[in-house]
């Protein structure tokens, strides 16, 4: 498959995820720019379409939490992070074009619940929620078994109940 | 256990699910120039570091070449400069009334 065609095929699936992510058209942009230059180095290695689906949801997600990283950095200068090591995040500019206006303030303080989760259990919460993804497709991309695949979920889901109930507080 | 959820039951769940019920949005026609031009900018970018390798080498082979060929065989064709050496003097000095 060329460059193209391998484009054309899963540039949607690659930008929805980031978009999802994000919140932002021009960051979720970026990252599937990302995404695909990577992509464009492996592009010869990849073992039929599972193998590539496994990988490009891999490196979304990763770009994705290199992002939510990033972004925390840059919002918060290294005294205000060791004052305030616990402190909830706050509800970024998530801006789903596809959202509805009336459920966009609650899906926004949603994804930065979401986003201020640890890594895997971000992970695991958008793959099988988000992504509907199977279990056991959730665990061959996060490369874990589908039990600790389970437990991840079920501390992220408590832990985001958590931190639900403290934006309503 | 496959994990399962009734959105019914649980509006922790509903919420989660809204997520991915999102409407897919069109990527813009734009995006693959911009990784296209990105991938150019990589292979040129890829040629640079070959170039000052080169440029390194050349360098190190001029000097190499400016050592044996010119520089030793001025001193060992020279009895003068040689002999000061060993004597540890200067040639021009010393060795000439």
């Amino acid at each position: 498959m060329s460059f193209p065609q391998f484009y054309e095929k899963y540039k949607t699936q690659v930008f929805n995820l980031a978009l999802r992510y994000t919140g932002i058209t021009e960051e979720a942009e970026e990252i599937t720019q990302d995404v695909f230059v990577a992509a464009h180095r492996h592009l010869d290695k990849f073992r039929g379409e599972s193998d590539v689906n496994t990988w490009l949801y891999r490196i979304t997600l990763n770009r994705c939490h290199d992002w939510s990283r990033s972004r925390s950095r840059k919002k918060r200068s290294f005294i205000q992070r060791w004052l305030n090591a616990n402190d909830e995040p706050e509800p970024g500019h998530w801006n789903h074009p596809g959202a509805q206006l009336e459920e966009k303030e609650e899906l926004r303080v949603l994804m930065s619940c979401i986003q201020g989760l640890p890594e895997k259990q971000k992970t695991a919460l958008l793959l099988l929620k988000a992504e509907g993804k199977s279990q056991k497709e959730a665990a061959t991309i996060m490369d874990i078994s589908e039990k600790a695949l389970e437990s991840l979920f079920q501390r992220a889901k408590s832990g985001l109940q958590k931190k639900l109930n403290k934006t309503k507080e | 256990m496959e994990i399962t959820s009734n959105p019914e039951m649980d509006p922790l769940d509903k919420k989660l699910e809204r997520l991915g019920t999102l409407p897919e949005q069109e990527v813009s026609p734009f995006l693959f120039t911009r990784i296209k031009a990105r991938l150019d900018k990589e292979q040129s970018m890829k040629i640079r570091p070959g170039l000052a390798w080169t440029l390194i080498a050349t360098a190190f082979i001029l000097l190499f070449a400016e050592v044996e060929l010119v520089w030793k065989p001025e001193r060992q064709l020279n009895p003068v400069n040689e002999l000061a050496r060993e004597m540890d003097l200067n040639p021009g000095n010393t060795l000439y009334p």
